[in-house]
């Protein structure tokens, strides 16, 4: 019993830590938070499912969704980040993203309505028996592709030119602009692969759901944010830990104890957590280790 | 190789460069002296794109440099290693160093750039995979030099290599310059240690709040009166 629960909890924390990535990366170049991040995962799920309806492949609705989530989101950083970056105060990008976050939600209730919709399974799931633990194939496919993100993203930010120029970035925009390094790009970059990864958690979700609503975004925004205070401000390695974390506390709190009070239970551990360690799990600061 | 013709910067109100000019020769190297305030800095950061000057010109091999982004300034291979050298803190010696070499994606490969890095400065290769933050400040001041080198600089900024560091330490980043300039780098020298910037540079310029109030051979401004009084601290007592 509480074998299965942790793979369920690790399943269901994996998709939640592709959120949090995505906050936790942008917040790390920028120093600014992201408030529609939430309303491009629940894009990144719709756009899923149109194609999910269309009669394609899993892999070809979890590509088109990250696609169309990173345009998405290199979208958002043109209208509602970088005509105000470097003017005005902290502040006014979370005014011009909530707006943001508000006209995604409203134009998907035009298209889609107000009303939760069903996503079709991507296949007819097969269960594995492992021991105590049972494992549909649907399951494995959601925790292997969020794992493998991830590992893509830290080989990503490790080794490649482009990723240590993200991190450069992240560190000081004045000394990477020094190195040759042309900041724009890098946060154009930053914008697209996160938002990416919270299009593939959209895709995920909805298949572990098995539906979804304009209004997906807003719960899991506030978890992946909340997921990325735990980890520490920036801080990759902390965001998907502080997922996994997170999405076992749930899984473990509607199993023994109320499943109505899931979030609660997710949130009141984040708390807890921050009381004491205030900067996160791992400190402030974009880094991989 | 760089001219600056009548550059004037301003921080809002502040009027920290008001109309200087001076030029940097092919492989040579020109000092800047003069006290905290003096908008010696202010300049470097405006002929690297930090920030935009109000007005007046800054023509690098006959190309005025004013208003191209950061990037696009250190791809024509003008390096300013800033005060305070600039760590990338939380990446490795390593990483600074590749990274040095982004501006420059035609040149020689990384590793003949590392491989002359480390002959230069062999403490770094010894500490390639410790994180740049953790370094001594003599280390990081050498981090900083060998990353701008990795570069391949036709003009190299520095702007108070010395600053903090113990004379021995100063010594051995000092003795770095004339390599440089043997391998046809030009070299722009920011410093407070006068003494130090006048023995090595051919041609120096003393600012004095925004303004250029003497220039001249480093040698010859080694002697001149007003020079030792005000930056040697050796008037007097002679």
């Amino acid at each position: 019993m509480f074998a299965q629960q942790l793979v369920n909890g690790l399943m269901l924390g994996g998709a939640y830590a592709l959120v949090a990535i995505g906050y936790t990366l942008i917040f790390g170049v920028l120093n600014l938070l992201h408030l529609a991040h939430g309303e491009v995962f629940m894009v990144g799920a719709y756009v899923g499912l149109v194609l999910a309806l269309a009669g394609f492949p899993p892999w070809v609705t979890l590509a088109g969704a990250m696609l169309a989530a990173a345009a998405l989101g290199v979208l958002i950083e043109r209208v509602a980040f970088r005509p105000v970056r470097n003017r005005g105060s902290h502040v006014t990008p979370l005014i011009t993203t909530i707006a943001v976050g508000l006209v995604l939600q409203h134009v998907v209730v035009k298209i889609f309505g107000a009303e939760p919709v069903a996503f079709p399974a991507p296949f007819a799931s097969a269960s594995l028996e492992l021991g105590p633990v049972t494992l549909s194939t649907l399951q494995l496919l959601i925790l292997g592709t969020s794992v493998v993100l991830m590992g893509l993203l830290e080989v990503f930010l490790r080794s490649t030119p482009t990723g240590m120029a993200i991190r450069a970035t992240a560190e000081n925009q004045t000394v990477a602009g020094l190195m040759g390094i042309n900041v724009s790009f890098a946060i154009v970059i930053t914008f697209a692969i996160a938002s990416a990864l919270a299009g593939a958690a959209g895709v995920l979700l909805a298949w572990n759901f098995t539906g979804l609503s304009p209004f997906f975004g807003v719960k899991v925004g506030l978890k992946g944010l909340a997921i990325m205070l735990l980890g520490g401000l920036g801080n990759v390695t902390g965001a998907m830990l502080g997922g996994l974390i997170i999405g076992v506390v749930e899984v473990m709190s509607v199993a023994y104890l109320a499943s109505s009070y899931r979030d609660a239970f997710a949130f009141a551990v984040m708390i807890l957590i921050l009381l004491v360690r205030p900067t996160g799990l791992f400190g402030a600061r974009l880094q991989t280790g | 190789m760089l001219e600056v013709e009548d550059l004037h910067v301003s921080y809002g109100r502040i009027r920290a460069v008001q109309g200087v000019s001076l030029s940097v020769p092919e492989a040579a190297v020109v000092a800047l002296i003069g006290a905290n305030g003096a908008g010696k800095s202010t300049l470097l950061r405006a002929i690297s794109g930090i920030v935009r000057p109000r007005r007046g010109a800054v023509r690098f091999r006959g190309e005025n440099l004013v208003g191209l982004p950061v990037h696009q300034i250190v791809r024509r291979r003008v390096i300013h290693v800033p005060e305070g050298r600039g760590m990338l803190a939380r990446m490795t010696v390593l990483e600074n160093l590749r990274i040095g070499g982004f501006a420059r994606r035609d040149g020689p490969s990384t590793a003949a750039g590392l491989e002359r890095v480390f002959a230069l400065f062999p403490v770094l290769e010894h500490r390639a995979g410790q994180l740049a933050g953790t370094l001594s400040g003599g280390e990081q001041q050498m981090l900083a030099i060998g990353r701008a080198m990795m570069a391949g600089p036709r003009l190299l900024m520095l702007d108070e290599p010395s600053l903090g560091l113990a004379p021995l330490v100063v010594r051995e980043i000092f003795r770095i310059i004339p390599r440089l300039t043997a391998e046809g780098t030009a070299v722009l020298l920011v410093e407070q240690n006068a003494r130090m910037a006048l023995q090595c540079a051919a041609h120096a310029y003393v600012l004095q709040t925004g303004q250029v109030v003497l220039s001249g051979r480093g040698a010859d401004l080694l002697a001149t009166p007003e020079i030792q009084r005000a930056y040697l601290g050796t008037g007097e007592a002679s």
